[in-house]
Formats: C-alpha cells, structure tokens, sequence
C-alpha cells in the first residue's frame, strides 16, 4: 500500500506544480492548497503507515504496534497552519489593490 | 573593569543626546559645541597619564567563545596617545561643526554622527580582538559613508560618499578574511598575543589581505583616489578623517602590526612601493591643483603615503619616526583642513589665487594656517620637522637609494605646503567679501595648532614624552626625541628637499601635468562598477524576466536538481512494490484522486475547482482515517469544509481577468516532479529508523499527561509551546485580515443571491444540534480522537452555515465583536494556563493537575481552551470578510 500512497502523493504534487505554474493569482491558491495536501501526507508517511493503529494508549498496549503520534501532531498544527496561511492569501488576494 | 575604556562611550553619550533632544542642540548649537568640546578633551586629558605609563592595560570579556570573539580592550601609551588625539580633535571638530552649521536644521544629526564616530575610532584603536577591531572598523567605514554623503541632496556627494564606500568595505572584507586565516594558522584572535609571541612564519594569504585592507582604508595606491573625492563632504567631517580617524585608522593597524608582519617577506617591498606610489600620486594631483581643500587632501595622501612606507620597513627606527610622524600630521591636518573652511567663508572662495589679503582680513586663522604648514614642510622646531628628520632617518637606514627617492618626492610635498603659504601671505588690496568667521570656528582652528605647540614643548622638556608611546608600538626601548642629530645625512636631505621645493614652486606654473593622468583611476573604477551592473543586470534578466511563472519554475528546477540527486540511484535495492496488506481500498480511492486532482489542476470554472478541491480534500481525510489517524482525519474534514467556504467567497469576488494558458512546458515541469517525488517517498519508506521520542511520548502520555490520546497530548501538553505559537500566528492572521480588508468589504459586496428559507432555518437547527456535539468532541479529546482544534473548526463550519444562510442574528457587528472577544479570551486563557504552574512554582508550561478519582483535570484542558476559543476567533474572523454581505 506504500506504492499507492507514493503514486497519490505524486498525483498531488503533480496537479499542485502544474496549477502553480499557470500564471495567475488564483493558480497560485490552488496550487498551494493542493501542494500542501500533499506535504502533509509525506510528513504522514514519514512516521510509518500503520492501519488499525491509532495513538490511542491503554495501560497494557505495546507502544511498537502503534502508529507513531509525533508526524500526526505535526500534520494537525501543519493543516491548520495551512488553512491560516491560505487565509490570508486569500486576503491578499480580494484586497483591492490601491 | 578598568574604568579607562568607559571613555570610549562618551563620545557615543553625547550622540545619543543629540539624537534624543534635537531641538536642544538647534537652539543652543554654539553651547552644545562648546559643551562637546570640554567633555571630549576632558575626556582625553585623562588619558594623558597612560600615555606616560609604561603599563598595558587590558579589558576582557567573553562574547562569542565559540568564534573566539572576544570583548577585550588593550591600551598601551601609544594607543593612549591616539585616543587622546582622537577625543581631542573630535571635541575641536565638533565644536567647529556646531558654529559652521549653527542654523542648518540636521545639526542633531551630523553631531550624533560625528559622536558615534569618534566612539568607532576609539573602538579601532583600543581593540585588542580582531574581530571587535573588524566590528569598529566597518562601523567607521559605514559612519564615514554618511559623513561624507552628508549633503545627501547633491549628486557628486552621494556618489563619492558611495565610492569611498565601496571600496573600504572591499577592504573590509580583504581584512576580516586576512584575520581569519590568522587566527586559523597562529590559534589566537587576540592582537596583543599575536605580538607578543611573534610568530616566525606567517601565511602570505592572512599578510596580503590585511595589508589589502589597511591600505584601502588608509587610501594607499591603487586606492588612492576615493580620498580626494571625499571632500565633498562638509569641511568639519573632511579635517576630522584626515587628521586622526578613518584614513588613519589604516596606517595604525599596518603600523601595530608591522613589527610582526614585516618579518613576512611581501610586506616592506609591497608597502614601500605602495606608498612611494602614493606620494608621487598625490603629486600628480596636488600640485597644479588650485583648490585649498584639494591641495590639503593631496597632502594628506602624500602623508600617508610616508605612513606606509614607514610601517612597511618596520624597523624600531621607522616605527619611532611612525609616532612622531603621526601625531605631527594629526596635528597641523585638522587646522588646516578647519580653516580652509574659515577662508572660504571671510574670502569668498578658497581658490589658491582668491586667498591673497587672507592675512589681513583673517589674521588668527591665516596665522594658524601659516604654523600648520610650516610644521607641514619641516621647519625647525614643529612637530613636522622631527617627523620628517626620523623618516628619513629610517629610509637611510633602509637603504640610502631609497631614501633619496624619498626627499625627491618629499619635496613635491613640501612645495604644496609652500604653496599655501605664499598663497594666504600675499598682499591684495581688494578687502575681501565674505562673511565674519564666529569665534567658535576659529577657536577649533586655533586649538590644535595650539597643541602643534605644546608638543615642541613637552618633547623640548626632559620628560619622556611620547617615548613610551613609540616604544609600546615597537621602537628601541628608552630612546628619546631629539631635535639635533648632528650632520647626518637625513638633514642634508632635508635641507635638500627643501631648496628643492622652493625651486619647484617658482617653475610650477611653467610646467604642464596632462590632465588626463589624474582621473584614470576614477574612470577605471567607474567602469568596473558599471561592467559588475551589466554583468549582474544580465544575470538578473536571465533568471528573473520579471514573469512569475518563470520565478516559480527556476526554484522548481533547482529544488528538483537538488532532491534528483538524493536520490541516489544506485541504491534501489529495497524497493518493490507492496501490494500486500489492504491495497483493494487504494484501488478504488487512487484513481478518483487522480480525476480530482487532474480536474483541480486544469479547472477554470469556479464551481468545478471548488467541487474537485472539496474531493481531494475529502479523500485525503479517507486516507487519514484508514492509516491510522482519526485526528487527522477530523481536522482535514473541517478545514477543508472551511477551505471551501473562503475560496468561494473570495474566488466571487474576483474578477478573473487572466485565462492561464495550458502549455507542454508546463505539463512536463509538473509530470517530472511528480515523479520524482513518487520517487524520492518510496525510497523513503524502505529505510528504517528509530523514533525515540515517540516511542517516550506513547509510554509516557498515560503515566505523566493522563491523556490516552497521544496526539492531543503532544499538542497540549508535550509540545503546548508550538501548539502556543500555532494559535498566537493564527491571531496575528486574523488582525492581517482586519487591517487588509477592514474598508474592502464595502468596495466589493457579494452578489446578490437569493436566499431559501429552508437553508436559513435548517442552519439554525443545524447549530442547536452542533452545540453539544462541540463540548462533546472538545471534551473527549484528551482520550479520544477530538479536542480544541477539531471542535473549533467544526464550531466554525456551523458558524459558516448560518453566514451562508444569512440568518439575520449573524450581523457585521456582532461577528466583529464576537471573532475579537474570541481571539482576545483566547489567548489570554492560553498564556494563563502557561503561566499557572510558574504561581505554583512549577516551570513554565508543566502541567498542573487535579484528581476525582479517574477524573483528571488540569492545565493542559484549559490551554486546550484558549486554543479552541482562538482558532474559532481566527475562522470566525475571515467567514466574517469573506462572506458577509455589504450593509
């Protein structure tokens, strides 16, 4: 299943770097909205892809069979980052310009 | 700390006052002068004792040990003596520019860089670090930039203020690398050291430049010609860098280092040819030259001219004749330079020919001037006559051919200084027209000349005077200055020169100097600066053609270079494609996301990007969900909700004037990145790796946080701090979009829409029921998947709802109010719950806690708090622009 998380990160980088490159402002937007998906699942990756997993600790779970907590944390403060990021690019970009 | 390098902040005080009060010091600028000029001489009078002491003093104080820079000060009696002239003489110049520009309105200004200066100088000299040497150094090539750019409304000023700077932060740079590869190759970075444990062999690399860089600050040969240029800068600033600063700061590093330096066998021939160079040069020029001010600076290149000739042969002879040499220069330069501008003013003009009456009309100043330039040529007994006899003394020793040479271009010289004479004592019956000279300007000319003086005197006295100061830099031990040295060969050069000079003067006018000669350099620089324009012109139209998409690509490309060879194609042995576990899921989900993001990325409709985004977004969540984490998967649920909210409701607002245009380039840059970074993640995910702290925050979330789930409490307890920073930009956000668009919103309303009631009260419904279910998401998140983040954005996509539904509660003031309160309580909540444990003595962030058996509360909930409460502030802040209709 690795394969196809690296296929999909590849599609998202893909469709991110082609909008990017479009010239105009709203590419721009897009573009980063879809690179930064992609980010996030890289960073996801990069901890180990585990299913049935979650970071969820009982008293007597072994802390190896779980999914690791430290990539998740980042990727939520990642995603809302983002989301403020974008926000404000937003911002920039109904501001009329005078 | 020894309370001597206090001194070195006076001069900086007295900035800083003039900086503060301003218009203290335009309305009382004769007092401030006045004042400026006893602190500053008081302060160097009490340096005057070291200068009789034989003790090194030494400041020290680490700073960067890791580099070895260090804050130490070392003082010797010559470095005592220099700082003496250097407060002395600043104190003379700014008194001289307090009258000069009494009523000018940037006075503050020019006294509060005058005053830094001097402190920068002072830096110079004292420092016993190369590295704080190399910090004062830049600082005076930096403050001489804006001294001389002083009338920054002129052209030719701000361009010789911008070459002189060019070319001394070149040496600049020449000399930090040179004490680099000194302090590499001898292990230390401390001055003194380095002279005390006189190293036998020297890199040539670390002598080069630090001789490259002495010798563009001290305007030496092929660098000579920025000093002549500088005098557009105002007459004080002109008589204070060429008599005790700036250009001086130079032959004082090439002089302290000489006794080492010369023992490398580049230095005496480099440095003497060097000089020798600028002398004739400054001949070149000054000669023929009419103006005052230009035949002064002449002379001062020929000065330092003989300066680095001096410190190049670096024998404890030349270096005697360096201290002498020096302290004459200082003193009859700075009184010549200030009543140039005394002349200009009572004359009219400071043209050579223009001077003639000058003795009559200005008696005090032209009687100074005549002192200063007799000490200039080497009359008996001024301070410039033993300088002069010492030189060549030393060039004698060195090598008698040599020393010829010398007094030949010495008489060049000597004829400039006889030029000045005659020029201010010659008769002229027309009475002159300028203005009064106020007391204050003659009083600055007339105190150094006064010290001129006071230096035959002491020297005259059996006291010892400047002995110390020579010995201390590296001349023979106990050898005093005297005035009569018998018939040596040095005073039949002398006198030589002389008749030599008086000769000169009479053919001058006779003898034609082509004129082209004198602005080779100028030009030759000029067009270095404009071939490094084009060349950098060209570069930058090459890489950036001012289109953005052309940007974009070329960082693209490089990243893409950089990460194609991390790669590392050799090593592909571990990969293999997995298609064990669950891939039926992917099978399904990859090729939807395919379309999706195809569509996402070609889409030009509005509708059809929100629709496409909104199902990228929705199977990433999916892909959260099954690897794993729920968390994820909630928060990418909600922003993405919200992500399309604001698109909508900005992409309405835009006007989409430009059509981007699909191009192959475009597709190929996009295909082959990605690619490479399919590429790069699978070669990634073969490798392996320990993981620490994740394994210590997993065993340890239970046990220390009393949390289960371990995300949440990475983010509000393990790493609250980021989590604090996270919510403090989202903050900073809010009040971006607030400033940004707080009048946008009514220049570009919203289409008008209809409304359906359904939508309206079905959204009302909607939030009653989303209610519980936020405290509820919220409560659980310490244990379970939820928590601040989650709940706010799910608070903030209700909220969203009913500002689509335009329910009529939802008015531009009370969601104003609403987001403001939110962010405000928000943070403040936040910063208390970090702050709590600091009351209970506990260090900042920890955790406090309360326990009912197996409930726990604790600080870690109320931060969670804060976070919700500002993340919902931040959304509530931007549906509020975004969607809300004009009233």
């Amino acid at each position: 299943m690795e394969f196809f998380v690296a296929v999909t990160i590849g599609i998202l980088v893909a469709a991110g770097i082609y909008r990017l490159l479009g010239g105009c402002k709203v590419d721009i937007i897009i573009g980063l909205i879809l690179l930064s998906q992609a980010a996030n699942l890289i960073i996801l990756a990069s901890g180990g892809l585990k299913h049935n997993a979650s970071a969820l600790m009982d008293e007597n779970t072994d802390p190896a069979t779980l999914a690791d907590p430290l990539p998740q944390a980042l990727v939520l403060t990642a995603i809302v980052i983002g989301f403020g990021i974008l926000a404000f690019l937003l911002t920039l970009l109904i501001r009329p310009s005078k | 700390m020894d309370s001597i390098f206090l001194l070195l902040g006076v001069p900086s005080t007295i900035a800083l006052l003039a900086l503060i009060l301003p218009g203290v010091i335009r309305k009382h600028s004769q007092t401030t002068g006045g004042v400026a000029l006893v602190t500053l001489s008081t302060s160097g009078f009490f340096l005057l004792p070291r200068v009789f002491d034989g003790h090194h003093v030494f400041f020290r104080k680490e700073w960067i040990p890791e580099l070895s820079v260090e804050f130490s000060f070392r003082m010797t009696a010559f470095t005592a003596w220099f700082g003496f002239l250097i407060l002395f003489l600043g104190g003379c110049v700014l008194l001289y520019a307090c009258t000069y520009f009494a009523k000018n309105p940037r006075l503050p200004s020019l006294v509060a860089l005058l005053g830094f200066f001097t402190s920068a100088m002072l830096g110079v000299v004292w420092s016993d670090n190369f590295y704080l040497l190399f910090l004062f150094w830049e600082a005076t090539s930096l403050l001489s930039f804006l001294l001389v750019g002083f009338h920054n409304d002129l052209e030719k000023s701000r361009k010789n203020a911008s070459q002189a700077l060019l070319i001394t932060m070149t040496g600049g740079a020449a000399l930090l690398a040179g004490f680099v590869i000194l302090h590499q190759s001898q292990g230390t970075s401390s001055l003194s050291q380095i002279l005390d444990s006189s190293p036998a062999s020297l890199p040539t690399a670390a002598v080069v430049l630090i001789a490259i860089g002495a010798m563009t600050k001290s305007a030496q040969w092929p660098f000579h010609f920025w000093l002549p240029n500088a005098m557009v800068g105002p007459t004080p600033v002109s008589a204070y860098l060429h008599s005790a600063t700036m250009v001086k700061a130079g032959v004082f590093l090439l002089g302290t280092l000489a006794p080492v330096l010369s023992k490398h066998y580049f230095w005496t021939p480099a440095l003497t040819t060097a000089g020798s160079l600028t002398v004739v040069s400054s001949l070149v020029r000054g000669l023929k030259a009419d103006d005052l001010k230009t035949v002064l600076a002449c002379t001062t290149l020929a000065a330092l001219g003989f300066l680095t000739i001096l410190a190049g042969i670096g024998t404890p002879a030349a270096l005697q004749a360096f201290v002498i040499f020096l302290t004459a220069h200082a003193l009859y330069k700075a009184p010549l330079f200030l009543a140039a501008g005394n002349l200009e003013k009572q004359m009219g003009s400071r043209r050579l020919p223009k001077l003639a009456g000058a003795l009559q009309a200005i008696p005090v100043t032209s009687f100074v001037v005549i002192i200063s330039s007799l000490s200039l040529i080497g009359v008996a007994p001024l301070p410039g006559f033993i300088g002069k006899e010492y030189l060549l003394k030393a060039a004698w020793a060195h090598s008698p051919v040599f020393a010829i040479l010398v007094a030949l271009v010495a008489a060049g010289v000597l004829a400039m200084g006889f030029r000045i004479i005659f020029a201010v004592s010659r008769k002229s019956n027309v009475p002159s027209t300028g203005n009064r000279v106020p007391l204050g300007m003659t009083l600055a000319t007339a105190l150094p000349a006064a010290l001129s003086l006071f230096t035959v005197v002491a020297l005259a006295l059996p006291i010892d005077f400047l002995t110390d100061a020579a010995q201390s830099l590296g001349a023979k031990p106990n050898t005093e200055y005297e005035f009569w040295h018998g018939w040596t060969p040095a005073l039949f050069m002398s006198l030589g020169a002389i008749a030599l000079s008086l000769g000169l003067v009479r053919v001058l006018p006779r003898i034609v100097i082509p004129t082209s000669t004198k602005l080779t350099f100028d030009a030759a620089f000029d067009v270095l600066i404009a071939g490094l324009r084009s060349v950098a012109d060209s570069v930058a139209g090459l890489l950036q053609n001012g289109k953005l998409v052309s940007h974009l690509a070329l960082m693209l490309a490089f990243v893409g270079a950089s990460s194609f060879l991390a790669l590392d194609v050799q090593y592909w042995d571990h990969l293999e494609v997995n298609w064990s576990g669950d891939s039926f899921v992917f099978i399904g989900l990859t090729p939807l996301l395919i379309i999706a993001a195809i569509i996402a990325a070609r889409s030009e409709s509005t509708v059809a990007l929100l629709v496409s985004l909104g199902f990228v977004g929705f199977i990433i969540a999916l892909l959260f969900l099954w690897f794993s984490a729920p968390d994820l998967a909630l928060t990418q649920l909600m922003a993405e909700t919200l992500i399309l909210f604001l698109l909508a409701g900005a992409l309405a607002k835009v006007k989409r004037a430009e059509v981007s245009e699909p191009g192959l380039f475009r597709f190929v840059v996009a295909i082959l990145a990605g690619v490479l970074v399919t590429a790069l993640i699978l070669k990634s995910m073969t490798l392996e790796w320990d993981h620490p702290v994740s394994d210590f925050h997993l065993r340890q979330s239970k046990p220390a946080a009393f949390g289960a789930n371990v995300v949440n409490v990475i983010l509000v307890d393990f790493r609250a701090l980021d989590t604090f920073g996270e919510i403090i930009v989202l903050a900073i956000a809010a009040m971006g979009a607030n400033a940004a668009l707080g009048a946008a919103r009514k220049r570009a309303p919203l289409p008008d829409a209809e409304y359906s009631s359904l939508l309206t009260t079905g959204s009302q419904l909607l939030l009653y029921f989303l209610v519980p279910a936020i405290l509820w998401i919220f409560w659980r998140g310490h244990n379970a998947p939820g928590g601040g983040f989650i709940a706010a954005l799910l608070a903030a996509a209700g909220i969203g709802m009913n500002i689509l539904a335009s329910r009529p509660k939802y008015t531009p003031p009370f969601l104003r109010k609403a987001s403001h309160w939110c962010l405000i309580i928000g943070i403040s909540i936040a910063t208390i719950a970090t702050i709590l444990p600091l009351a209970a003595g506990r260090p900042f962030f920890t955790g406090l806690w309360v326990h009912f058996d197996s409930l726990h509360l604790g600080t870690p909930l109320i931060f969670d708090l804060g976070v919700f409460l500002t993340v919902l502030g931040f959304c509530m802040t931007y549906l509020r622009h975004f969607h809300q209709r004009s009233i």
